[in-house]
C-alpha cells in the first residue's frame, strides 16, 4: 500500500511539474516571432541595406539578407526591404523593390540548412507601394499592393492572382483577417473593410467620408466597426476612434513648448486595447535637431507618453522604412534608426544608428538598444 | 467576458496570435495548444468525477505517453497544424488530470487486483476522441458561440486544474507536516 501510495504522490508531482514547466515555455519559447526580432541593417562589407535578426534570448543579432546580388550593375544604391514572418516561424518573407518597377519576394530560412527561396519577381506600377504596410499573409498565402493592383503570392506553390480593383490590404489582428481599404472616386473619402482569402473579394464595412489627411495609417477593428486614426496636416494633427461612423473620441496630438507629429504609418493598437503605439517627431523651441521615439496615445484623457529614442537632423522620416513593430505579446515595441541613414548617412549620429527595443509594461518604459555600425562605403543612398 | 479571460490567460499562455483561433472573428484567450490542455483538462476532470478509473500499470503508462508527447511537440520537433498542436494540448490535460487525481483516490488495499471494465475504457476513449474532433472543428467554426463555448471550457479546465493543484499542495503539506511531526502515541489511561 505504501509503495502504491509513494508511487501516486511521485506521479502526482511529475504531474504539476509538467504543468509548470508547460506554462513557463508556452510564456517565451513556444511563441516564436517574439524571441526573435526582424529588423533593417547595413550589409557591413558593401554598405547596402539589409536585414538583421536580433535574438532577445542571447542578445546576438545576425545578417540574414542583403539585396546585394539581386541588384542588376553595381551595388551604389540600396533597395527598399521588408521582411516579414511567414506563419510557420521557421521561415522569413522578405520583399524588395528592385529600381522603381519591379517587386522580388524571397523566403529566408530562420535558422539556416537551408537556402534562400526567390519566389518570384513581378513587373509592378509603384514597386515600393507593397512595402508602405506590415505584409499581410492568411495560410501561405501573401496580399501585395500596387497603385491600382492588388496581387496575391502563394509562397508555397508560387501562385499568382492579379485583381484589377484598387483595393490596399493590410493585415488584421489575429492573423488569419486581411483589412481592406479602397478609395471613393472623386477624392471623396474611402471604404475600409474585409478582403475575403480566396476570392479576393471586397466586403466593405465602414465609410469614411473625410480624408485622413497625410497622418497616421489607421488601426481597423472590423469585427467592431471601429476605426482609429491620426488625421491632419504637418504638426496640427488629431487622433480620432470612429465607430460606424460616428466619432467616439477624439485628442490633439500635441507636446508643450514642441512642435510634434505621429510619423509611424501604422498605428498598433495595445495589449489592452487602451492605447495606440505609433513613431513620433518632435522639435523644441530654438532648437534644429529633431526627437525621435515612441508615442503611446491613451484612448481616455491620461496624457500622451513620449519616450525619445534617438535625434534626426530633419523630420523627413521617410516613413516607409521606419517599419515599427509591436510584439505579438503586445509587451515590446521595436523600431530601427538605419532607414534613415539608408537614404542619407549624415542624417543622424552613429550612437544613433541602432535597433531600439522598448518594453511597454515598465514605467518609464525599459529601452536596450542593439547598435547597428554605419558603413563605411560611400553610396548615394535610397532611390 | 472573453476580454477578462483574455487576460486571466495572459499570465500563462503566450497568445501567438498566429497560433490563436478565432471562431466567429471572436478571438480565444490563449492558443491552440493551451485551448487543448484546457479543454482536455476539463473532460477529463468530468471523467473522473463520475467514476476515476483505476490505475492500472497500462492507465499510468498510457497517461505518461500523453504527457510526454508534448516533448516532441512543444518543442517543434515535429512539423505540425492547429489541429495537431490543439491535439498535444488535450492529451497533455488528460495526462496532467489522470496524474494529479491520484492521491485524491482511497487507498488501495496491497496486492488488490486492479482493472478497468470495458464500458469505463469504453467511455473514456470515446470521450477522449471526441474532444480531440470536436475542438478543432469548435476553433475553426464561423460562428460565435463556437468561441463563447470554447472560452467556457478552457475557463473550466484551467478552474479544475487549479483545484487538482490546491488539493495537492494541500495534501503534500499535510503529508509533510506528519513526517516532521508525527502525532505522539496514545497513551492508554
Amino acid at each position: 500500500m505504501k509503495t502504491n501510495r509513494s508511487l501516486h504522490v511521485l506521479l502526482a508531482g511529475i504531474g504539476c511539474a509538467s504543468l509548470l514547466v508547460y506554462v513557463l515555455a508556452c510564456s517565451t519559447a513556444f511563441s516564436p516571432d517574439d524571441r526573435q526580432v526582424l529588423y533593417p541593417s547595413f550589409d557591413p562589407q558593401s554598405g547596402a541595406l539589409s536585414i538583421a535578426l536580433y535574438d532577445r534570448n542571447t542578445g546576438r543579432s545576425e545578417q540574414i539578407f542583403s539585396s546585394v546580388g539581386s541588384h542588376t550593375g553595381t551595388n551604389i544604391h540600396s533597395a527598399c526591404l521588408r521582411a516579414g514572418w511567414l506563419p510557420d516561424g521557421k521561415h522569413i518573407l522578405v520583399a524588395e523593390a528592385e529600381e522603381k518597377d519591379r517587386l522580388s519576394l524571397f523566403v529566408v530560412p530562420r535558422g539556416g540548412g537551408e537556402p534562400i527561396r526567390h519566389i518570384g519577381s513581378q513587373k509592378w506600377d509603384e514597386a515600393v507601394t507593397a512595402l508602405e504596410f506590415p505584409i499581410a499573409l492568411s495560410g501561405t498565402r501573401i496580399f501585395l499592393n500596387d497603385e491600382h493592383n492588388l496581387t496575391r503570392v502563394d509562397w508555397v506553390t508560387g501562385e499568382v492572382l492579379v485583381n484589377t480593383n484598387p483595393i490596399a490590404a493590410m493585415p488584421g489582428d489575429d492573423g488569419k483577417t486581411i483589412i481592406g481599404w479602397r478609395e471613393l472616386p472623386g477624392n471623396k473619402g474611402g471604404e475600409f473593410g474585409v478582403i475575403d482569402p480566396e476570392t479576393l473579394a471586397f466586403q466593405p464595412q465602414l465609410t469614411l467620408t473625410n480624408q485622413t489627411g497625410d497622418g497616421t495609417f489607421p488601426a481597423f477593428h472590423p469585427r467592431e466597426r471601429e476605426i482609429m486614426f491620426v488625421s491632419g496636416q504637418g504638426t496640427n494633427q488629431e487622433f480620432q476612434v470612429v465607430r460606424d461612423g460616428v466619432k467616439q473620441f477624439s485628442r490633439p496630438v500635441a507636446r508643450p513648448g514642441c512642435e510634434v507629429k505621429a510619423a509611424g504609418l501604422w498605428l498598433d493598437l495595445g495589449r489592452q486595447k487602451d492605447r495606440v503605439y505609433t513613431a513620433y517627431t518632435s522639435r523644441a523651441e530654438g532648437q534644429t535637431n529633431y526627437e525621435c521615439g515612441l508615442l503611446e496615445i491613451p484612448l481616455n484623457e491620461k496624457p500622451l507618453r513620449f519616450t525619445p529614442l534617438f535625434h534626426v537632423q530633419s523630420d523627413d522620416m521617410v516613413s516607409l522604412l521606419a517599419q515599427p513593430s509591436l510584439s505579438h505579446d503586445g509587451r515590446t515595441w521595436a523600431i530601427s534608426s538605419a532607414w534613415l541613414a539608408a537614404k542619407n548617412k549624415n542624417a543622424l549620429r552613429p550612437e544613433d544608428c541602432a535597433l531600439f527595443l522598448v518594453q511597454l509594461d515598465r514605467s518609464p518604459p525599459k529601452i536596450t538598444r542593439v547598435p547597428i555600425p554605419l558603413p563605411a562605403v560611400e553610396d548615394d543612398g535610397l532611390k | 467576458m472573453l476580454d477578462f479571460l483574455h487576460e486571466l490567460f495572459s499570465c500563462v499562455c503566450g497568445q501567438n496570435l498566429a497560433h490563436t483561433w478565432s471562431p466567429g472573428g471572436e478571438l480565444l484567450p490563449c492558443c491552440q495548444r493551451c485551448t487543448g490542455v484546457y479543454v482536455g483538462a476539463f473532460v477529463a476532470a468530468l471523467l473522473h468525477l463520475a467514476r476515476s478509473p483505476q490505475p492500472t500499470r497500462f492507465w499510468r503508462w498510457l497517461n505518461g505517453g500523453f504527457l510526454l508527447f508534448m516533448v516532441p511537440s512543444g518543442f517543434y520537433w515535429i512539423s505540425q497544424n492547429p489541429e495537431l498542436r490543439a491535439a498535444s494540448g488535450i492529451l497533455f490535460g488528460f495526462g496532467l488530470v489522470a496524474f494529479l487525481w491520484l492521491p485524491l483516490q482511497k487507498s488501495i488495499p496491497p496486492g488488490a487486483e486492479l482493472k478497468n471494465s470495458r464500458p469505463r475504457l469504453l467511455i473514456f476513449f470515446t470521450a477522449l476522441i471526441a474532444t480531440l474532433i470536436f475542438t478543432p472543428l469548435l476553433g475553426e467554426s464561423g460562428y460565435s458561440i463556437a468561441a463563447t463555448a470554447l472560452a467556457l471550457l478552457t475557463a473550466g479546465g484551467a478552474l479544475a486544474l487549479a483545484l487538482l493543484l490546491a488539493a495537492n499542495l494541500v495534501l503534500a503539506t499535510r503529508g509533510l507536516w506528519r513526517w516532521f511531526f508525527p502525532p505522539a502515541p496514545r497513551v492508554a489511561a
